[in-house]
């Protein structure tokens, strides 16, 4: 087996806006662009910050990989690691 | 063939069970105890054959289902991965001649089918103790057998089974009287000798004579007599879906007859959910067999292997709905759906297509409501509250139809709503014709009339004739089922020698003749 078995519980979380915030076209913001790497996965974000950037990727992953949903939002922020773009 | 040789788990599948186990658990699916039985291809086909109950009564449908099966094994059509029983303990069987990476996925396939067991309302009224009970039903039969001969209980076994589909699958949950010895009962016969009451009129003691003369009062009386003896009674009251609950109380059969009756009810309604949770049951086992396989059971050297025996599984053809396919599809699609917020009034009014692809409010809430789904819905209810226009599309699902002009089955529609209507209507009832009783007094004769609910698909017109052949050994009078006949109202008859299709005018003329 790869890993061991732990209880899965999802923190709630507020409802985030349906409409485009514009945060993930850092070209047209001018914001920071950030390599966010998980595991063997790696997205292109943009984000004024790290920690903005992780929230950002979480939910790229989220919308590529809906079947680890519950995985993507269960990491805690440590285990990603952002790498700002120039 | 020797049934009670099921062997104990060897170490390694024990050991690997109890990790399957626990990792159910800590998905939060709940289990009866789980007990794994070890067997050969020949074992299991024959468990398979008898529904999973090894301890069933003998008859010949059993023996013909374990020759199908092992056809089917032996020319490579057919392969039964996993075989689990509603029970308390589950019982599950794995074959011998699987490899490892079958037995861990059948492993964790079975625990998401016990959870479905144990949770959905659905089988809230069902057995926990089926084993036992079937084997007792099994003794039972075999003691009628004994001492009535095999041949005269065998057959009248297939007089019960040929009307076994004859329930009321949702009347474990509907109370229809707050005391079942309320139940409308066939009156007595004395009954009609009691003189009704004709309407009087309101007058004083002095006045009562001349406003109601006696001699008016009696042939009042002598009419309503003689009008409520030309209208036949009628039993049931209201038309009862219940068609084996009926002959179990007002057939004239023999106690063994009744006891083999009631058997065959009772195994009927133990194996009802089963059928109307068929999708769901085997979405929700696959999508927990496929979460925990990827993410804690497999190695990497059995990825292939498993890919290949999970795409076998949920392969689909053209002609045929993959009830695991589906289901675990739309469990899947629930969950994304539930966890991007894409719910709720200001997700439906939307007509913006790309934002409703890109829809994500990061709601979280889809491992929780497939959870609510598990427990509460049935197929029906299922693919009526979930399946979207979305969702058919990426599915590429269709509907197909006979063409009679060109003598094969053609893609019919890609419409959405004409692919949920075929989807509901082959689900609803099992897909079966929904027929209840309607009169067992007809003519006043004691002759037994069903109704088939009509919903545009006629009767297959064999089935009936034998069902109604069957029916008559049951009631042992001439019995009839009113349905429709190329658009036309008619009565199918069964008499003891001859069956009879009557018109719906000349029905009629007959029903209210003297």
């Amino acid at each position: 087996m790869n890993t061991e078995p732990t209880r899965i519980e999802l923190p709630a979380r507020p409802p985030a806006e349906a409409e485009d915030s514009g945060l993930d076209s850092p070209a047209s913001t001018g914001l920071h662009q950030y390599r966010v790497r998980i595991g063997h996965t790696e997205v292109i974000v943009g984000g004024s910050n790290a920690a903005e950037a992780v929230q950002l990727a979480r939910r790229q992953l989220a919308n590529e990989l809906p079947r680890l949903w519950d995985v993507i939002y269960r990491m805690s922020d440590e285990e990603f690691r952002v790498e700002e773009v120039r | 063939m020797a049934l009670h040789r099921f062997q104990p788990l060897p170490a390694e599948l024990a050991r690997i069970q109890e990790q399957m186990r626990r990792h159910a658990e800590s998905y939060g699916l709940e289990c009866y105890p789980v007990v794994f039985e070890m067997v050969d291809y020949d074992q299991l086909n024959a468990v398979a054959a008898y529904g999973g109950f090894p301890t069933r009564y003998p008859h010949w449908r059993f023996g013909m289902e374990y020759e199908r099966l092992c056809k089917g094994y032996s020319y490579g059509l057919q392969k039964i991965y996993e075989l689990v029983i509603n029970n308390d303990p589950c019982y599950a069987y794995l074959m011998k001649s699987n490899e490892l990476i079958d037995q861990k996925l059948v492993m964790a396939h079975v625990y998401g089918h016990c959870d479905f067991f144990k949770c959905n309302e659905w089988f809230r009224h069902t057995n926990r103790k089926a084993m036992d009970e079937m084997a007792n039903h099994g003794n039972r039969i075999r003691r009628y057998m004994d001492r009535f001969g095999g041949d005269t209980v065998e057959e009248f076994i297939d007089c019960c089974l040929s009307v076994e589909d004859l329930i009321d699958i949702h009347s474990p949950f509907i109370k229809r009287f707050d005391d079942p010895l309320e139940r409308p009962r066939f009156p007595a016969a004395d009954a009609l000798e009691e003189v009704p009451e004709p309407g009087k009129f309101d007058a004083k003691p002095y006045m009562d004579p001349f406003v109601n003369p006696p001699d008016i009062l009696r042939a009042e009386a002598d009419g309503l007599r003689s009008q409520q003896r030309k209208q036949p009674l009628r039993n049931p009251i209201e038309p009862t879906r219940d068609v084996m609950l009926f002959l179990l109380e007002h057939a004239p059969l023999k106690p063994w007859q009744l006891d083999v009756l009631s058997i065959i009810r009772e195994e009927a309604y133990y194996f009802a959910p089963q059928g109307q949770t068929k999708i769901m049951n085997e979405g929700w086992a696959t999508y927990w067999h496929s979460t925990i396989m990827t993410r804690h059971g497999l190695e990497p050297g059995e990825v292939i292997n498993y890919a290949d025996h999970c795409a076998g599984t949920l392969a689909t053809s053209g002609g045929r709905l993959n009830p695991y396919k589906l289901g675990v599809e739309l469990f899947r699609d629930i969950e994304d759906r539930w966890n991007r917020g894409c719910f709720g009034p200001e997700y439906e009014a939307c007509e913006d297509y790309a934002k409703r692809e890109r829809w994500n409010t990061e709601a979280g809430l889809g491992r929780g409501k497939i959870f609510e789904v598990r427990r509460v819905y049935n197929d029906v209810m299922f693919l009526d509250a979930f399946l979207t226009p979305e969702f058919c599309r990426r599915q590429k699902l269709f509907s197909f139809a006979y063409n009679d002009a060109t003598d094969y089955y053609q893609i019919e529609s890609r419409e959405f709503q004409k692919i949920k209507e075929r989807l509901l209507f082959n689900l609803t009832n099992l897909g079966r014709p929904i027929i209840s009783v309607r009169d067992a007094n007809y003519k006043n004769r004691g002759e037994l009339v069903l109704e088939h609910a009509w919903h545009g698909v006629e009767l297959d017109k064999k089935y009936a004739r034998d069902t109604l052949a069957n029916l008559y050994k049951l009631w042992t009078r001439p019995v009839h089922i009113e349905t429709k006949i190329e658009g036309n109202t008619s009565l199918m008859s069964f008499d003891g020698s001859e069956h009879k299709v009557t018109k719906a005018k000349e029905h009629h003329e007959e029903k209210h003749s003297k």
